[in-house]
C-alpha cells in the first residue's frame, strides 16, 4: 500500500508547532538552567480569524493541549477549551482554522496504531466547532464521520467536509444546523441538521477519497483516491467536472516493472511522490518522496509533464507538511524535530525583515487585508517566538517556543568555512559574549548524517552550553545537506573517513583561535554525532580530551543487520554506508567498539531504551568492551529515552548529566 | 548401564526436570552432532507460535516444527536441535479476531545456525501486543550484550557444560571479542 502512516499525519495544513511530548511545565524562579532550555513550548499553534481582531492560540498547559481566544485589540486572553477536560481519551488538537469571524473548527485526533505489516495505523477523527462569541458552553460537532476540507473563509457559517468510502463526497455544511457535541438527539433530530444530502454536494467521485486539492475559493481541482479498478489514483477535474487521471501508481509500477526485465536492469530505489498540495499551476503539486529514508526533501511535480524539481530540504528528522501562500506560492515545511513540530521557512522567506544575523521570520497567519499578522522570528541567539504584528510592526508578544528563556541571549556566532581537501566545508562557531578568557570548546557532530546539517539558526543545545561558557562548534562536515550537491554526495561511504576528517581538520583551525582554549576540548554528538564522537575520541586524544555519545552506534555492522530492510532502504544503505556482506571488514575497522583498547580519553555513553533507530544493545556492547579494556567510560541507560532527548523531563535529566560530566573533564568559564 | 551412571543419569534428569527443555532435549548432553538454540522470549499475546525447518538447500526445507510460545513462562528457552542452518518460517501472534502471522520464510534476517556442541543464541524473541490498539510488534532482536549477565546467569544456574556463540545468519565478531578466543565459552 503506497499510502504511509506519515501521509495520513499531513493533513494538518496549517499548524505552526505541535507537541507530540508535553509535559508540565517548571517554574521560572526555580528553573535550572538544562530546564530553561528544554522546557515544553507555551504555545504550539496559533490562527489569526479573517479580521483581524481575535487570536485562536493553542497552549501546552500541565501536560494538557488548552485553546484561549487573545483579543488583538485589548491583547485579553480568555481560555475557552481544554483538551484533558473534555476527552479522557488520549486525543490531541491536530488542526485549529478559522471557519469565519465567528467559528474556530478543531480537528480532534486520536491515533490508533495497526498491526506492522497488515494494516494502516488508524488515525481517529473528530471535528469540533467552538463559537468565540460565547466560547464557554458551545461546543458544537459534526457527527458524521469524515474531515475539514476547507474552512471556506469567504463564506460566514460553512465549510467544506470530505466524507470518503465507496463514494467520496465533498459536503458544504453550515455550522448553524449541526448540534452541540455531547447531547443527546431528539427523535425528530436528524444526524448534523440532515446536511449529508444531495443538494449540498460540492464534488463527488466513485472511489475511497483520501485528499482532496482545493483552490482557494473552495473547488476542488484534484483529488487522491484508491479506485477499485485502478488502485492509487491522482485525478484532476477539468472545467466540465470530469475526472482526468494524471497518476496512476498501480500501472506506472506495472509499466516500470515490465521495463525493467526487458532491460535486465537492476533494481534501484526510485522516487515516489506523494501530492501534498497545489502548486497553483495546472497538474502541478508541492510533493513529498516517500522512498526517501525519511522524507526531507520538497519537490515540485507537474504530473502531466513528468517534470520534477527539488526545491526545499530540511534538516530535521522529517517533513510532515507543506506550506504554501494564497497563490500557491511555496512558503515553508513543517517539520518534527525531536518530537515537536516546527515551522521552517524557505529561503526567500526567511529574511523578509532581517534585523541580525542568520534571522528567520515570517507570517504564520495574516487577516483577509493582511495588515495584520502573526509572526514566528528566530534567530541563533534568538529562541522562536510568535507575535502580533500590524501593518508592520511589531505590537505583542504571544507566544514563545522557549517560554522560560529571555527574548535575546548573550552569545555570538561565525559562520565560516574551511576548504579540506578539495571541498569547502561549512561551519558554525557559537561564543558566549564575553571571549575575555579562554574558553573550552565542545565540538558537536551532528546525526544522520546524510542529508542532515546544522542550522545557523536557533539551536537549544548549542546555546545551553554557551550559556554555561564554552564555545561550540558544529560542523556541516561531507555528506551534510543545506549547502551543495557535491557536499552531500561526497558523503558517500564516508562513516568513518573523510566525514571525520573534515570534523577533525576545521576543529584543529578553529582551535587556532584565540578565544578558544585548545587544551579543553570535547566532543559530543547522538547517533552519528555519537559514532563521531566515539572515533575520534579514541583516535585523537591529543585533540580531544573527553567525549559524550547519546545513540551512538559503535558497532556499524551490527547497526545495519540489527533490522529487516527493504530492498530500497538496504540498497541506501549499502550505497551511504556500506554492505556488510562484502564490506564486513572495512566496517568493523571503523567501528569504536573494535578499538576500545586504544581508548585513553574519559567517554559518557548515553541510551535510551525506547531507541528503535539505533538499540542500546549498542552501547552494552561498547560498555562491555570498555569494561573490559579497563578504559574509563560511564554509561547512562535511560529507560524512556527514545533516538532523541525525548519529553522535556527526559532531555533536562540528561543534560544535566551531560553538562557535569563535561564540567569535570574540561571545566567551563561559568559557574 | 551400570548403577554409578544410572544414578548419575537419574540425578541429572531429575534437576534438568525443573527447568524449561524443549521436549526432545530431555538431557543437558548433547550429542556428537547437537547444539543448542537458546531463545530469549519477551512474548506476550494470545497463543504466539514459531514455525521452523532446517534449511536443506537455499530452495528447499525441511519438516517444519512448531514451537507453542504460550506455554513456556520462563525468559530463556533451550532446544536441543541437530547442527545446521535453520529457517524461522512463520511467526505466529493471533490477537483476538486478527489471526496475524509474520511470513519470513524467504527472509534471511529469520535463518539461525546451529553449530554442534555450542549453546546458540538465536536472540530475543519479541512479540508484543496491544489489544486496545490493535497492534502487535514482532522482533527478532539480537541483545547478546544487553542479555548477557542474565545468560550467563542462566547457564551457570543450569550447569549446561557448552559454550556460547550466536545463531544469527550474518557475522557478528562481538561475542568472540569479548570472550577474547576463537571458540567462544561462558567461562
Amino acid at each position: 500500500m503506497l499510502v504511509t502512516t506519515n501521509f495520513f499525519l499531513m493533513f494538518a495544513r496549517k499548524l505552526l508547532l505541535f507537541t507530540f511530548l508535553c509535559a508540565g511545565s517548571c517554574s521560572c524562579a526555580a528553573a535550572t538552567l538544562a530546564e530553561k532550555f528544554f522546557s515544553s513550548p507555551d504555545m504550539v499553534d496559533a490562527a489569526l480569524s479573517p479580521s483581524g481582531s481575535k487570536v485562536a492560540a493553542l497552549r501546552l498547559e500541565n501536560d494538557s493541549q488548552r485553546i484561549s481566544f487573545i483579543d488583538t485589540v485589548s491583547m485579553t486572553e480568555q481560555s475557552v477549551f481544554s483538551v484533558g477536560e473534555y476527552s479522557e481519551k488520549e486525543s490531541s488538537i491536530r488542526e485549529l482554522v478559522w471557519l469565519d469571524n465567528r467559528y474556530v473548527a478543531v480537528q480532534l485526533s486520536q491515533l490508533k496504531e495497526g498491526i506492522k505489516d497488515l494494516m494502516d495505523t488508524k488515525l481517529q477523527k473528530r471535528l469540533l466547532i467552538i463559537d468565540s462569541e460565547s466560547p464557554k458552553d458551545n461546543v458544537l460537532s459534526v457527527r458524521t464521520k469524515g474531515w475539514l476540507a476547507d474552512p471556506l473563509r469567504g463564506e460566514a457559517n460553512s465549510f467544506l467536509f470530505a466524507k470518503s468510502g465507496i463514494y467520496s463526497k465533498l459536503y458544504k455544511l453550515s455550522v448553524d444546523k449541526l448540534a452541540r457535541d455531547g447531547v443527546r438527539l431528539g427523535k425528530l433530530d436528524r444526524v448534523d441538521g440532515g446536511q449529508f444530502v444531495r443538494s449540498n454536494e460540492s464534488r463527488s467521485i466513485d472511489g475511497h477519497a483520501i485528499r482532496w486539492y482545493l483552490k482557494n475559493d473552495g473547488t476542488a481541482q484534484a483529488v487522491l483516491y484508491f479506485s477499485r479498478e485502478e488502485g492509487l489514483v491522482l485525478a484532476e477535474f477539468s472545467a466540465d467536472g470530469k475526472l482526468q487521471t494524471l497518476k496512476n501508481w498501480e500501472e506506472d509500477d506495472e509499466k516500470s516493472k515490465k521495463s525493467k526485465k526487458d532491460k535486465d536492469t537492476a533494481t534501484k530505489a526510485e522516487k515516489r511522490f506523494v501530492p501534498i498540495v497545489l502548486a497553483g499551476m495546472s497538474s502541478s503539486f508541492y510533493c513529498l518522496d516517500i522512498n526517501e529514508e525519511v522524507e526531507k526533501s520538497v519537490y515540485l511535480v507537474n504530473f502531466s509533464t513528468g517534470k520534477e524539481e527539488k526545491i526545499y530540504q530540511t534538516s530535521s528528522y522529517q517533513i510532515l507538511d507543506i506550506l504554501v501562500g494564497e497563490s500557491g506560492k511555496f512558503v515553508g515545511v513543517k517539520v518534527l524535530k525531536d518530537g515537536t513540530v516546527f515551522t521552517e521557512f524557505a529561503e526567500e522567506n526567511k529574511n523578509l525583515s532581517r534585523k541580525v544575523e542568520s534571522l528567520i521570520m515570517g507570517s504564520i497567519d495574516s487577516s483577509r487585508d493582511g495588515k495584520t499578522n502573526i509572526v514566528y522570528a528566530e534567530a541563533h541567539n534568538m529562541p522562536g517566538h510568535l507575535m502580533l504584528a500590524k501593518d508592520g510592526k511589531e505590537l505583542a508578544p504571544l507566544g514563545k517556543v522557549y517560554p522560560l528563556l529571555p527574548k535575546v541571549l548573550a552569545s555570538k556566532q561565525v559562520e565560516a568555512v574551511l576548504n579540506v581537501e578539495g571541498l569547502d566545508i561549512p561551519y558554525l562557531l557559537n561564543l558566549p559574549q564575553d571571549t575575555s578568557v579562554k574558553l573550552p570548546m565542545l565540538v558537536m557532530p551532528h546525526g544522520g548524517p546524510i542529508g542532515v546539517y546544522d542550522t545557523p539558526y536557533f539551536d537549544e543545545t548549542a546555546q545551553f552550553f554557551v550559556a554555561q561558557g564554552y564555545a561550540v562548534l558544529r560542523v556541516n562536515f561531507r555528506g551534510s545537506s543545506g549547502y551543495s550537491e557535491d557536499l552531500q554526495r561526497s558523503g558517500e561511504k564516508q562513516w568513518g573517513n573523510m566525514m571525520l576528517t573534515d570534523i577533525l581538520q576545521v576543529t584543529r583551525q578553529v582551535t587556532k583561535r584565540a578565544e578558544i582554549d585548545s587544551k579543553s576540548v570535547c566532543i559530543i554528538g547522538m547517533s552519528y554525532g555519537g559514532y563521531a564522537a566515539a572515533e575520534l575520541l579514541t583516535r585523537h586524544p591529543e585533540v580531544f580530551r573527553c567525549g559524550v555519545a547519546m545513540a551512538g552506534v559503535y558497532d556499524i555492522n551490527l547497526y545495519i543487520n540489527f533490522r529487516e530492510h527493504s530492498d530500497g532502504r538496504a540498497d541506501w544503505i549499502y550505497k551511504n554506508i556500506g554492505d556488510p556482506r562484502e564490506d564486513y571488514d572495512d566496517l568493523k575497522a571503523i567501528s569504536p567498539l573494535y578499538s576500545t583498547e586504544k581508548l585513553q580519553r574519559p567517554i559518557f555513553i548515553i541510551h535510551g531504551k525506547k531507541d528503535t533507530v539505533v538499540s542500546f544493545e549498542q552501547a552494552y556492547r561498547y560498555a562491555a568492551l570498555l569494561s573490559k579494556n579497563n578504559k574509563p567510560f560511564e554509561l547512562y541507560i535511560d529507560e524512556e529515552m527514545t533516538h532523541s532527548y525525548g519529553s522535556p523531563e527526559s532531555a533536562v535529566r540528561l543534560m544535566s548529566k551531560v553538562s557535569e560530566f563535561i564540567g569535570s573533564n574540561i571545566g567551563s568559564t561559568m559557574p | 548401564m551400570n548403577y554409578s551412571l544410572f544414578s548419575k543419569w537419574l540425578v541429572l534428569t531429575l534437576f534438568l526436570s525443573q527447568f524449561s527443555f524443549a521436549e526432545e532435549s530431555g538431557l543437558n548432553v548433547l550429542g556428537e552432532s547437537q547444539g543448542y538454540l537458546l531463545i530469549e522470549l519477551d512474548v506476550g499475546g494470545v497463543a504466539p507460535s514459531m514455525k521452523y525447518a532446517m534449511r536443506r538447500s537455499s530452495r528447499s526445507l525441511g519438516e517444519e516444527r512448531t514451537l507453542a510460545l504460550n506455554t513456556i513462562d520462563q525468559r530463556f528457552y533451550l532446544i536441543k536441535l541437530r547442527k545446521g542452518v535453520y529457517q524461522v518460517t512463520q511467526v505466529l501472534a493471533p490477537l483476538y479476531d486478527l489471526p496475524y502471522r509474520l511470513g519470513a520464510e524467504q527472509s534471511s534476517y529469520w535463518q539461525f545456525k546451529i553449530e554442534p556442541g555450542k549453546i546458540n543464541y538465536f536472540g530475543r524473541l519479541h512479540i508484543k501486543p496491544e489489544r486496545l490498539t490493535d497492534y502487535v510488534e514482532i522482533r527478532r532482536l539480537n541483545y547478546i550484550a544487553a542479555s548477557y549477565d542474565d545468560i550467563q546467569d542462566y547457564i551457570k544456574t543450569n550447569s549446561i557444560p557448552y559454550p556460547l556463540s550466536l545463531a544469527f545468519a550474518y557475522q557478528d565478531d562481538y561475542l568472540r571479542e569479548l570472550l577474547g578466543s576463537l571458540d567462544a565459552s561462558y567461562n
